[in-house]
């Protein structure tokens, strides 16, 4: 691999923007019983690099637009860090490794950009290396092992799995979508830079479930609900007086959606679009079966394969355009940086990602104890929040560039309330 | 062995550091370079470090300052070389005499040594500064020298460098140690800017001997304090009110 590789259409906006406060990572983690054997990891990293070679990049900078460069260095097993997600304050925002793998104790980290990939083209890459770290552990001859849902790392790699799926659709005449009003943000004081807290909760899934299926709802809509009502819990705290004068935008929480599975893709690379679900505290006090219903309807209509291409028009047709093409780097950076801004953080309260179930090859899932996916840092949208699910555990993980505890107080309390037994940890 | 099969165990030690079992240990652990322990030191329920811990120390010792800093000097010091030679040369072909060329020379030898200083001494950022300081000294008391005249270098050049240097260094460690934001971190530098402005004034008059009627630097200061103090009270107002907050966070 020497030619540089072109960064995907969700990603180019990304370097224009990267700082050391928001610097686009994120982390899947997952914790075992026992520590961590280096030998076995080290020799999953090794298998895994092999098998996934694009992942060893970092980033360049060109005349026009940024691109991917080959880096031995990248991919990578790395010592762990105390602020997940952040870099090291002499690693400079655009020159990072992208893709990083962590060690501590008896948790596997694995650690990406969102320049190079999303939550589900990681996913893919966790599942292989936590699966193959553990077939390592109890002894299994790789050779031989079924690896079911999981993809091997003795497997050649694909050129599908590196595919910019953002530019294989036929988008000719079709419109932008609407823009969003811009939406309410919580008046908290940031952290400095290089600092970032997580609260992870871990909560048994099949009771979770059960309370989902008595509303007629999936887990993904149950917990977006809940993260709704305990932002909507925050602002109800401030007094009446000062909660004018702050509520003068709807809450809107963005959901990411992967795209792979409604336009059937194998990529890697970013592929996602983000729906907004918002409710307006202005009109009043919101109970949590009116959010649930208003998140369960939105989706319902809003995930259309064919509303969702209006989205993909307006983030491919900037990309395409010759007088766009042409304009140097600087200028784009620029450009891309108040653009992304302005129809990125703007416009959504927060985010949350909530990226299914994690499959392990089977005969090696009784080593994990639960994963964890922790959200990258944001400079507007201070506290996001995302859930993965493993086995019977479900962990929903809240990351936050701010000291403010009191949403995750109303979260988990309002799930220790439904749910219980809600085990938590934090950094 | 083959890299698809587990090796064989042996005697596993623990890192004390990043908690990771190592199975064949070498003196340190291979990930952080932690101390090894036949024990589990981390707490079972301690999930991430209490503080980065730093990259394994390479086992090979480079140079002090790593070979590529010194081919990077080098190719400073070359590059600045070549149009200081060839000035010096047009300048002696002329009339058989170096005069203008000595100043681009000495200018090209103070850039020179500045980047190289920055390249060797990089990121120790207090050493840099000071380096800076004393090439601009030296370039100016050289100059001084080739011009000849009165000793304007070491009377005023000198100190007012050192004094913007000294006052520059002590603004920026301020900052950097009180963390005061932006409106405050203006209002501290205008504060500095005029005490700076103040000491050139003292300088000037106690080695030239020039005295205004008027003194500029109080009144320049008489406007850069109160501005400070002016941006102090809007950091207050905006710290207190969500309202100022959101109007000045956009």
């Amino acid at each position: 691999m020497t030619e540089p590789f072109t960064l995907d259409n969700a990603a180019k906006a990304w370097p224009a923007v990267v700082s050391k406060r928001q610097t686009s990572r994120f982390r899947l983690s997952a914790v075992f019983h026992t520590p961590l054997v280096y030998e076995h990891l080290d020799r999953a990293v090794q298998l895994v690099r092999q098998r996934y070679p694009w992942f060893m990049v970092r980033l360049g900078k060109g005349f026009f637009w940024y691109h991917l460069r080959e880096d031995p260095k990248g991919f990578a097993l790395v010592p762990d860090i105390r602020h997940p997600c952040t870099l090291a304050p002499e690693e400079s925002p655009i020159g990072q490794v992208l893709v990083t793998v962590h060690g501590f104790h008896r948790i596997l980290s694995i650690e990406a950009s969102h320049m190079i990939t999303d939550g589900a083209g990681l996913r893919e890459i966790f599942q292989t290396l936590v699966s193959c770290y553990c077939a390592l552990k109890v002894g299994s001859d790789l050779r031989k092992l079924e690896w079911g849902k999981v993809r091997s790392p003795l497997d050649t790699p694909k050129p599908d799995e590196w595919v910019d799926e953002f530019l294989n659709h036929d988008l000719e005449g079709i419109p932008g979508p609407e823009v969003p009003s811009k939406a309410l943000h919580l008046p908290v004081r940031p952290l400095p830079p290089n600092q970032y807290r997580v609260v992870h909760g871990i909560i048994p899934l099949d009771t979770l479930k059960e309370r989902a299926r008595t509303r007629g709802v999936k887990v993904g809509e149950y917990l977006g609900a809940a993260v709704l009502f305990a932002f909507q819990s925050c602002i109800l705290e401030v007094p009446k007086a000062a909660r004018r004068r702050l509520v003068r935008r709807p809450l809107r929480l963005l959901i990411p959606v992967d795209l792979r599975k409604l336009y059937g893709s194998n990529t890697l690379r970013n592929f996602l679009l983000g729906l907004g679900v918002d409710i307006d505290v202005r009109l009043g006090v919101y109970s949590f079966e009116e959010i649930l219903r208003r998140v369960h309807h939105t989706q319902q209509t809003e995930l259309d394969e064919k509303y969702l291409r209006r989205q993909l028009s307006r983030n491919v047709r900037g990309e395409q355009r010759l007088a766009i093409r042409l304009v140097p780097l600087f200028l784009k950076d620029l450009f891309l940086g108040i653009v992304f801004r302005d129809l990125g953080e703007v416009r959504h309260t927060a985010s949350f990602s909530n990226l299914g179930q994690i499959n392990l090859a089977p005969g090696t899932e009784h080593l994990v104890d639960h994963m964890a996916l922790v959200p990258p840092p944001g400079s507007l949208s201070r506290i996001n929040v995302t859930a993965l699910s493993f086995g019977n555990t479900l962990c929903l993980t809240v990351g936050k560039t701010t000291r403010y505890r009191r949403f995750d107080y109303h979260l988990f309390r309002f799930l220790a309330d439904q749910i219980l037994g809600v085990r938590m940890w934090t950094n | 062995m083959d890299k698809l099969t587990p090796p064989i165990d042996g005697t596993s030690k623990f890192c004390s550091h990043c908690g990771i079992e190592v199975l064949d240990p070498p003196l340190r652990c291979p990930l952080c370079n932690g101390v090894l322990d036949s024990s589990p030191q981390i707490a079972p329920h301690q999930l991430y470090p209490r503080q980065s811990i730093a990259p394994p120390i390479s086992p090979v010792l480079s140079s002090p300052s790593g070979s590529r800093r010194f081919a990077a000097s080098w190719i400073v010091i070359l590059t600045l070389l070549i149009p200081a030679v060839v000035s010096l040369l047009t300048d002696w072909l002329g009339d058989r005499n170096i005069t203008w060329s000595r100043i681009v020379a000495l200018s090209l030898g103070a850039v020179g040594g500045l980047a190289v200083g920055s390249i060797l001494l990089w990121p120790r950022v207090w050493l840099v500064n000071l380096s800076l300081w004393i090439w601009i000294s030296l370039y100016l008391f050289f100059l001084n020298s080739i011009f000849g005249g009165s000793s304007w270098a070491l009377g005023i050049g000198i100190p007012i460098t050192f004094l913007s240097g000294g006052l520059g260094t002590l603004t920026v460690y301020t900052l950097k140690a009180l963390k005061p934001g932006p409106f405050r971190s203006i209002g501290t530098s205008l504060f500095f800017l005029s005490l700076g402005l103040g000491g050139i004034e003292l300088l000037i008059y106690l080695n030239l001997g020039i005295r205004n009627d008027i003194l500029w630097s109080i009144i320049t200061a008489g406007i850069l304090i109160p501005l400070g103090v002016i941006f102090f009270v809007i950091h207050h107002i905006v710290q207190r009110s969500p309202g100022a907050h959101k109007f000045f966070h956009w």
